[in-house]
């Protein structure tokens, strides 16, 4: 059983303009152990879907129009509070981008910690304040006694972002999940964090889906990547499989994009058009208006998430 | 040459911070120079300097070899003619009431001089240049793409024909797909009008494809310039090798970095 199963998934909001379809059929298994990064840019519903896994996205406007999403064999809809509580934070420890406003600036990182700690049903000052310090020794912050009386204000960004991690591991979750870990930090704190995720996901047994926009920080912390276009999984592939040989002309796109320092001759290509509209997204693949391999079928049918360990969903390229 | 904007030994103190800190870099006419570090470093505040948003507490700022740092505010719309800028965050950038055609006629009606004929027509020619059609014109802000809103900030900075661009960060707030179109649009833009222009970016991948030359700042403190090529290769100071060796490369590297 993976731990992670996402079925037929697909998410509407309601909103003074209608209704949008904000994920579009989302097939994903994540095996525990995997390292998965999930890819796309603004709007593709990649935090959406982060959301959904922990049922976060507020329901109206959000409506489960079919599918499933299952954690370790339990339908995520269709837990009670209970479940759901433990769900989030001891099933599924979630990082999210700014360290800043997950912080509430007016309490202290100790009691911060110790809420979360409680709230898994740790009891005793003692203990609590034992595992406190565990915990930010566990994510290599200096001085860990000291911190848990300072404010988020006295800590850098990376440092908050370390107590967030410390926080999404308080109750021994099985899977992180991170979305933009390290969007808001500079490159240097971010290579940082990021070898920590790593050093995390090994020690501790972790399964990891990462959440970026970013292809070079997957590539740097996932083994599996999964490249979403307007609310839909266009490929599904091992990293250097991915990276080596994609298959998916939005993939090939996004590659073509990104300025690489190593090959300063290579001129970045944009890729032309912009992100349909999920209000009225394009019928058939909602790629096809910006595709330069789009044929008639393209404008009629929704291609299907087709392979075994490299999925594609294109018309043009077979699995 | 002589620089078409010079710092000296300028110095910037905020609440006894010296955010920037005794900093002396030229731009030459024509030139693109990148200015990279991290956040914090001062680079910009630099920017603010050129722009008189923020005061020198030390040291000089030349514009095309007259000192402006004292310059009283009188006189900065003759110097603003001259010096453009485009910020960091595009939909911050436009004011959501106005069309694109006013926000775009604002600079020119402010410089005087131009009939409205003549700034409606400058308005239509410079949107054609950033790859905009004149459907564009009458539509708001916010039924604008990112990338769109970018384009008319360029356009809009165009306007007055200023020598120099500063740009702020101009793709960070973009998506990559639409990153790689702006970086085309501002090469082929300086190709064609021929600004210098100072790109204040994190992105070192985006600073090495733009700019021939590159200064380093951190702590508010000047590093090491020279020819991009040059500093990425061979880099003198440390600091620069950190920096470049925390860019990720869009491949598979976990086996190899970090």
């Amino acid at each position: 059983m993976a731990l992670l199963e996402i079925s037929d998934f697909r998410l509407a909001f309601a909103g003074y303009e209608g209704v949008t379809q904000v994920l579009n059929g989302i097939d994903l298994r994540v095996e525990a152990g995997e390292a998965v990064g999930i890819v796309g840019e603004t709007g593709c519903g990649k935090s959406v879907l982060a959301r959904s896994i922990l049922r976060l996205n507020p329901m109206p406007p959000a409506r489960v129009v079919s599918g499933s999403i299952r954690f370790d064999g339990a339908d995520v809809f269709a837990m009670n509070e209970s479940a759901l509580r433990r769900l989030r934070g001891a099933g599924v420890g979630m990082v999210f981008q700014d360290p800043v406003t997950y912080l509430n600036p007016v309490f202290t990182i100790g009691s911060q910690l110790a809420d979360v700690l409680r709230a898994h049903g740790l009891r005793g000052r003692a203990a609590i304040r034992d595992r406190s310090v565990a915990l930010l020794e566990q994510v290599r912050l200096p001085q860990p006694a000291a911190l848990l009386a300072r404010y988020p204000h006295e800590l850098s960004g990376g440092m908050r972002q370390r107590v967030l991690i410390a926080q999404a591991l308080a109750a021994g979750p099985r899977l992180l999940l991170a979305d933009e870990p390290t969007t808001a930090l500079d490159v240097t704190v971010q290579g940082q964090i990021l070898a920590l995720i790593r050093d995390l996901v090994a020690r501790l047994g972790l399964t990891l889906v990462l959440i970026s926009h970013d292809l070079g920080v997957i590539g740097a912390t996932c083994r599996r990547i999964v490249v979403m276009y307007a609310g839909a999984i266009v490929e599904d592939a091992p990293a250097a499989a991915l990276f080596a040989a994609p298959r998916h002309p939005y993939t090939r796109g996004l590659l073509a994009a990104v300025p690489d320092l190593e090959r300063p001759g290579m001129m970045p290509a944009g890729i032309p058009g912009s992100i349909p509209s999920l209000r009225a997204p394009p019928p058939g693949c909602r790629f096809h208006p910006r595709c330069p391999l789009a044929m008639p079928i393209c404008r009629s049918e929704t291609p299907a998430l087709a392979g075994d360990a490299h999925r594609t969903a294109c018309h043009a390229v077979p699995a | 040459m002589r620089p078409i904007l010079e710092l000296e030994g300028v110095v910037c103190t905020f609440g006894g911070q010296r955010a920037v800190d005794g900093v002396s870099l030229a731009l030459r006419p024509g030139e693109a120079l990148g200015l990279v570090g991290e956040s914090g470093s001062g680079k910009t505040t630099v920017l603010r300097l050129l722009l008189r948003l923020a005061r020198a507490s030390e040291g000089v700022i030349r514009l095309d070899g007259a000192d402006i740092t004292h310059v009283p505010e009188r006189r900065l719309r003759d110097l603003r003619r001259l010096v453009q800028v485009v910020f960091q965050n595009p939909h911050a950038a436009l004011d959501p009431r106005c069309s694109v055609a006013t926000s775009m006629a604002e600079p020119l009606r402010l410089m005087g001089g131009l009939s409205a004929a003549a700034i409606r027509e400058r308005v239509a020619a410079l949107l054609d240049d950033v790859g905009l059609g004149p459907e564009f014109l009458h539509r708001y802000p916010h039924e604008l793409s990112g990338g769109q809103k970018q384009r008319v900030c360029i356009a809009r900075a165009l306007a007055p024909r200023p020598a120099v661009l500063l740009l702020d960060e101009p793709t960070s707030a973009l998506d990559v797909s639409v990153q790689a179109q702006i970086i085309e649009l501002l090469i082929r833009l300086r190709a064609r009008h021929g600004f210098a222009f100072l790109f204040v970016s994190h992105n070192l991948a985006v600073v090495r494809l733009l700019c021939e030359r590159v200064a380093v700042m951190r702590a508010g403190r000047l590093l090491e310039q020279g020819p991009t090529a040059d500093v990425f290769a061979a880099p003198t100071h440390d600091y620069t090798r950190t920096l470049l060796e925390a860019v990720l490369p869009p491949r598979f590297t976990q086996e190899i970095r970090i």
